[in-house]
């Protein structure tokens, strides 16, 4: 009984640890990322490259990790997320989940989708540890809890106190009031999703180390807003297949839509508007 | 006296074909309140969002003119920029976030710099925000989702105080609020004239309230600025007399017919 209590505990902290990259991203810009599990995923595997390189620093390899995943996580947002500015959050959630899979491909092709190990070349061991009730957890299942809570404390902290936390969450509600409040908010959204490509790696790096690293570590991020994903899995693409068909054929802003702009366009052309002077 | 922020010949198109203001010009003095009268569409929101900044999103362009503040253009730079330098917008609604509390909305903003030449940009601090606003203090810890609209538009203003405002632009102070709020919401903008030294750029409708305290003022038909002048000649025209201020010369009800001569006449104005 304690067993399942300690075991439901870690995978909870895990859960937790992604579900951080999810609110975090969702607060501050209003989209569901749905390609977070893939940016856990990433960040084993940068993880994974460093201690490729430099073998046996588990401190600088996991701190070297969890920077490249929140560079990854700013340059997302300045180059694929910040576009969509203006457009309707559904297409911007669809730019996540095409980046899932991009992400997903560009890591197979870089490391196939071989299991890989990154524990024994940092230089570590994961020892079954007793709890005091008689259940027995890895240590790597009492780090994920202590992260977990930590980056959660640290997150509670950011968000209500300091000011740059009360800046994002403001910008997270109204973006305009936000910018004519002096706040840049371009900039506090791609910290959010830094932060999330952070958390993302805190995740990614415990699992890779605990259980194992492939390519479709990301699939455990969707059992986060999906719930029973999981046992759709073999069902995952059809289904997005058929979200982004009824997407392009229903939504206002769709095949539909751009027909209506091109129509607009023609019908509007003779009344465009037209500097009357040349400009100075 | 040069003019603190100047608009010259200011045009603004939205989706690129609807053109909202066509060769808007005003000037606003340092210390004074200057008011923008006009009725609905006529382009005062648009003017103010024009000095204040537009995002990507808007969809809108300035195709012509220029904004001078201080003597820089700063046409079409981005809104948190104008804001640190002091052009700091009461926007007509969205003015709180309401999801978080007065407290954390009064810190929820990025006051402008204060370098050695900007000596006449108030250091307003937390304790004189709640001197001129204390019914805030009262509901520090509360949601500002949860308060009132008179409440709303103090906490607005307090917070556009917290910027540092140079130039404090106000569009419709007077929005759904009952009359005797309005008179003291004015009566305090005349206050932070006169004791922080603030220039006020002021769009309303209600044309009474704001000629009360204002020195100057603008008025807008179309997108474009149709008469202007000082108060007293404003408050002496006629036709601001009766279709802005509901006092004109004819005595008793108007007939249909003479509401439909109004409306030609206005045209014309």
């Amino acid at each position: 009984m304690t067993q399942v209590l300690a075991t439901t505990v870690v995978v909870a902290s895990l859960y937790a640890l992604l579900a951080a990259g999810y609110v975090l991203v969702y607060r501050a810009t209003r989209v569901l990322n749905l390609a977070q599990g893939d940016m856990m995923t990433l960040g084993g595997y940068f993880l994974f490259l460093v201690v490729s390189a430099v073998p046996g620093q588990p401190a600088l390899s996991v701190a070297t990790a969890a920077a490249l995943s929140a560079a990854a996580g700013f340059a997302i947002y300045r180059l694929l997320m910040r576009p969509m500015a203006g457009h309707p959050i559904f297409a911007a959630v669809l730019v996540t989940v095409t980046l899932g899979i991009l992400l997903r491909a560009a890591i197979v092709l870089v490391y196939t989708d071989r299991i890989r190990h990154p524990l024994p070349l940092l230089g570590l061991a994961n020892p079954p540890r007793r709890l005091p009730g008689g259940a027995v957890v890895s240590t790597f299942d009492l780090l994920t809890v202590a992260v977990a809570a930590a980056l959660f404390l640290g997150l509670f902290a950011f968000l209500r106190l300091s000011p740059l936390g009360i800046q994002m969450r403001a910008a997270g509600e109204k973006a305009l009031l936000a910018a004519q409040r002096g706040i840049n908010f371009q900039l506090l959204f791609a910290l959010s999703w830094a932060l999330a490509g952070f958390a993302g790696a805190l995740a990614g790096i415990l699992y890779a180390n605990n259980v194992r690293l492939d390519p479709s570590l990301g699939v455990l991020g969707l059992r986060v807003p999906g719930g029973a994903e999981y046992y759709l899995f073999p069902l995952k693409f059809g289904a997005f297949g058929l979200l982004m068909a009824a997407f392009l054929v229903f939504e206002p802003q769709g095949l539909v839509g751009i027909w209506r702009r091109a129509r607009n366009w023609v019908v509007l052309w003779p009344l465009r508007y037209r500097p009357l002077r040349p400009a100075s | 006296m040069t003019a603190l922020l100047e608009l010259e010949n200011l045009e603004v198109v939205y989706h690129h074909v609807a053109t909202a203001i066509q060769g808007v010009s005003l000037r606003v003095p340092p210390g004074s309140i200057v008011a923008l009268l006009g009725t609905n569409g006529a382009g005062k929101t648009t003017t103010l969002r024009a000095i204040s900044g537009f995002l990507g999103a808007d969809d809108a362009q300035i195709v012509g003119g220029k904004v001078v503040f201080e003597e820089t253009i700063v046409t079409g730079r981005p809104p948190h920029e104008l804001a640190r330098r002091g052009l700091v917008l009461v926007p007509e609604r969205d003015k709180v976030f309401e999801t978080l509390t007065v407290q954390e909305n009064l810190r929820a903003l990025v006051p402008g710099a204060r370098d050695g030449r900007e000596t006449t940009r108030p250091p307003v601090t937390l304790e004189q925000v709640f001197h001129y606003f204390p019914v805030l203090a009262g509901r520090r810890r509360q949601l500002a989702g949860y308060l009132s609209g008179g409440e709303r538009q103090m906490l607005a203003l307090a917070t556009a105080l917290l910027c540092r405002p140079r130039v404090l632009l106000v569009d419709e102070l007077s929005l759904g609020l009952a009359p005797l709020v309005v008179e003291t919401l004015i009566a305090l903008v005349a206050r932070l004239r006169d004791e922080l030294g603030l220039a006020v750029l002021l769009v309303e409708q209600n044309a009474g309230a704001a000629l009360a305290v204002a020195s100057y003022g603008y008025v807008m038909e179309h997108g474009r600025i149709v008469y202007d002048g000082t108060v007293d000649r404003l408050l002496a025209h006629e036709d601001v007399r009766e279709f802005y201020l509901g006092v004109g010369h004819r005595a008793g009800r108007k007939s249909y017919t003479e509401v439909k001569q109004y409306q030609r006449r206005r045209r014309w104005f």
